[in-house]
């Protein structure tokens, strides 16, 4: 279970995230949405140890993560908003690093190694340096490398950015897959298309502050409180009402 | 030329936010960086300033050495402004983060040339002017000349300046239209490390230092045929020490001819470079984006048998194919070599007669050896951390300790370190001939010295990491670069200091002294260097580790 209690990040005067209170239990895919700035990559960076927290508590899979960090990174697994990777190591390479990073047997490593680059199709990009990768190559690496030490809980901040179709879609059944084994997906992501198909609960979060956490129907349901039964059920609707961005239709009409 | 404007104002407004939205903590910092840098260019100030002033000094010759020196000392200038705008050009014309957007914008890539100009000369000449400065100000002084004569050789130093930047950018140019991939990046930096290298190494084997003692050369004809080679008209250091020496006895014909040579120069090749850049920049920059593809050589696992199967293991076989493959790392070890070359070029040429001589050179040796140490590390250890990069999530989201990151970074850093150490003070000792107890103290500090070296480079930059960085050079003169100089520079000195008495005592126990040793103080000397080393090598990493876990990323 990933749990939050009153989890508060301030930088400067900034208020980044305000009292986040959040349970997360095992096998869900939680999507966390929001607007820019609204706080999610702060989040996903406190909760895979990156940032460290102004108050409250966060415990992934019982493990608090700043008293007993090491044993929390050791059951996660993190895809950040921007895969910067080792320029001057090969794709193959950087996963080798990633798995001995998590101490799993060189058989297992190689063998899962192979595995992984065989299904996002990186097999004959494995030998060249990550320097001369695209933007969605280096995604897919560090994709693969998440799933290496065979994490209980990841975090994927925009995992789709860069992917093409079939590998986003190829992602998307990894995750249920993984899901369906008991793994805890938490994803941040803009694409209200995916988490509307893939997760299984949704937050949105706004200038710091979850403003909204339930199921779909759970959303839908908030929404059509505060527009009187005015909002449709489709999930782009739902989310521009409740972080306010219907206000800005009466801007566009001026462009 | 509107557009020029623009871009600069844009980088001018970058600068000036930095201040602007300054929190108290910054400008702290940055107030102590002010001061420490002022305290160094003091420094450099007296020294020149001693020298300048004993040169006056010498009969008939005095005014005649002190344009000689002025002069070299411009050469040098002018060799390091060209080899510093070389090795920074790459990364500032070509491969800076903001070209893509710049070059998409629709502005002509001639603007864009000009500002990137602006930058290499600027990022290449700071360091360059801070010496400068103290020099002036020293020649200044013992002139006695008065405050136009500072704006005017300042005036003089821009075309200067421009000069520098203007040679060492045609010459990229010219390696990026002859080898247009990401190799010539490569190629270039060896290039431009062994040019400077060999520079560096004829300088020090012509041994400059003989225009100040004409008794060395044998006829007088040699020596003034050796004052006459560095001082070419063709060369701008002719020109600049031109500029000094009218400005200061108020020569404004002189001044006059020797501003406008240089400006004339500097605008020429100016506009030469714009126009290469015209037809070969935007062709060169694009090429530079492809990608190089080539042989990437594989290392066996057995190669790497460090730390057993472990994530220390991991780190180290990571930090050594980065090194090996990242030419503007490996390619410094030339100068390395270099350096350690004249070192002991230095120490065979020394005029050492007497034993007690010797001792003290080669007490000083170790002294030596230490700030050799330090600027190495400065180079190669300090940035160890930082040169994990964006990717530092990696290790960070992974399950290991900030701990473990910098035990493989310490034990890493040591091993060439400790090599080139001892290296330097077994062969030089060797040169100078000393006994078994100089050749076992110098031996034995070195090495507590080199490991407490290493350790405040690594903790020093774990302190102060910079993470976002594009080249390797603004670590070094970053905030904590020059914390990490000062710190290593006085914990060197302290070291010295602390063996200064024991060495007397010795050499008055050679010399006879019944009673040379005083023990109370050999006690209080060995309790105050343990104290100082075990400071310098757990206190450093002990502060970094604790900053890099609390470190936001």
């Amino acid at each position: 279970m990933i749990k939050t209690s009153n989890l508060t990040k301030k930088f400067n005067d900034t208020v980044a995230l305000d009292r986040m209170n959040l349970e997360i239990k095992k096998g869900e895919i939680f999507g966390f949405l929001g607007p820019n700035g609204a706080g999610k990559t702060t989040a996903v960076r406190i909760f895979t140890g990156l940032l460290k927290p102004t108050g409250g508590q966060v415990t992934i899979g019982g493990y608090d993560i700043e008293k007993q960090p090491l044993m929390a990174k050791k059951i996660t697994g993190l895809v950040p908003d921007t895969p910067f990777i080792y320029q001057k190591l090969t794709g193959r390479e950087f996963l080798e690093f990633v798995g001995n990073l998590y101490e799993i047997p060189y058989d297992v490593r190689d063998e899962r190694i192979e595995k992984y680059l065989s299904m996002f199709e990186m097999d004959g990009m494995k030998d060249i340096l990550v320097e001369n990768y695209s933007h969605g190559m280096k995604q897919k690496i560090v994709m693969a490398s998440v799933l290496l030490h065979e994490p209980e809980y990841i975090f994927l901040d925009e995992p789709m950015v860069g992917l093409d179709p079939k590998s986003a879609r190829l992602v998307k059944e990894i995750f249920l897959e993984l899901s369906a084994k008991g793994v805890t997906i938490f994803m941040c992501t803009h694409t209200l298309e995916i988490a509307e198909k893939v997760c299984s609960r949704i937050g949105i979060i706004d200038r710091g502050r979850m403003i909204v956490e339930g199921t779909k129907e759970e959303l839908h349901e908030k929404a059509q409180e505060r527009t009187a039964g005015k909002i449709g059920k489709n999930l782009e609707d739902i989310f521009l009402e409740l972080t306010g961005a219907g206000r800005d239709e009466e801007l566009i009409k001026y462009l | 030329m509107k557009n020029t404007i623009l871009l600069i104002n844009a980088k001018i407004r970058g600068i000036t936010n930095g201040f602007r939205f300054a929190t108290r903590a910054d400008l702290l910092k940055f107030s102590f960086v002010f001061l420490a840098a002022c305290a160094v260019m003091f420094g450099l100030y007296l020294l020149f300033y001693k020298v300048l002033a004993s040169m006056r000094e010498v009969p008939l010759m005095g005014p005649i050495l002190t344009v000689k020196l002025i002069s070299m000392i411009f050469l040098t200038f002018y060799l390091m402004l060209i080899y510093s705008n070389v090795i920074t050009s790459f990364s500032t014309i070509y491969f800076s983060s903001d070209l893509p957007f710049l070059l998409a914008a629709p502005v002509p890539p001639g603007a864009v040339f000009t500002l990137k100009f602006l930058e290499t000369a600027t990022y290449s000449s700071w360091s360059t002017l801070l010496t400068f400065l103290p020099f002036l100000f020293a020649y200044g002084r013992v002139h006695s000349v008065n405050v136009l004569c500072y704006l005017l050789v300042i005036i003089g130093l821009l075309p200067f300046l421009v000069l520098a930047a203007a040679t060492g950018i045609f010459f990229s140019l010219l390696l990026m239209s002859l080898f247009p991939t990401k190799k010539t990046r490569d190629v270039s930096l060896i290039f431009g490390v062994l040019i400077g290298g060999g520079l560096y190494m004829l300088v020090r084997i012509l041994q400059p230092e003989k225009i100040v003692n004409p008794e060395a050369m044998v006829t007088v004809v040699n020596y003034l045929a050796m004052l006459r080679a560095p001082s070419s008209p063709l060369l701008p250091n002719f020109w600049l020490t031109r500029i000094l020496t009218s400005a200061a006895s108020w020569n404004f014909g002189m001044y006059g001819i020797a501003l406008f040579v240089l400006t004339a120069a500097a605008s020429v090749l100016f506009f030469m470079v714009l126009v290469a850049a015209h037809g070969t920049y935007y062709r060169g920059w694009a090429q530079a984006q492809e990608s190089s593809g080539g042989y990437v050589p594989r290392f066996s696992r057995k190669t790497f048998g460090v730390f057993s199967r472990s994530p220390r293991q991991a780190i180290f076989e990571k930090d050594f194919k980065l090194f090996v493959r990242d030419t503007s790392q490996w390619s410094q070890l030339f100068l390395v070599m270099a350096l350690v070359f004249v070192y002991l070029f230095n120490i065979y040429k020394l005029p050492l007669d007497t034993y007690h001589l010797k001792v003290l050179i080669s007490f000083l040796n170790i002294g030596m050896a230490g700030f050799v140490l330090a600027a190495l590390a400065l180079r190669f250890v300090f940035p160890a951390v930082s040169l994990e990069g964006n990717a530092f999530w990696v290790i960070r989201s992974s399950p290991v300790s900030e701990r473990d990151l910098l035990r493989v970074k310490f034990l890493m850093a040591l091993a060439p370190m400790l090599v080139t150490g001892v290296v330097l003070i077994l062969l030089s000792n060797i040169i100078l001939g000393v006994d078994a107890f100089f050749m076992g103290l110098s031996l034995v500090t070195v090495m507590v010295m080199t490991a407490g070296l290493v350790s405040m480079g690594i903790g020093m930059g774990a302190m102060y990491p910079r993470f976002n960085i594009e080249n390797i050079a603004q670590i070094e003169s970053s905030r904590g670069g020059i914390m990490y100089m000062l710190f290593s520079l006085g914990y060197v000195s302290l070291i010295i200091v602390l063996e200064a008495g024991l060495v007397v005592m010795y050499l008055q126990h050679k010399l006879g002294y019944s009673r040379a040793f005083y023990w109370p103080l050999v006690v209080l000397a060995g309790i105050g260097f343990v104290a100082v080393n075990v400071l310098a090598l757990v206190m450093p990493l002990r502060i970094g580790r604790k900053n890099l876990a609390k470190l936001p990323f």
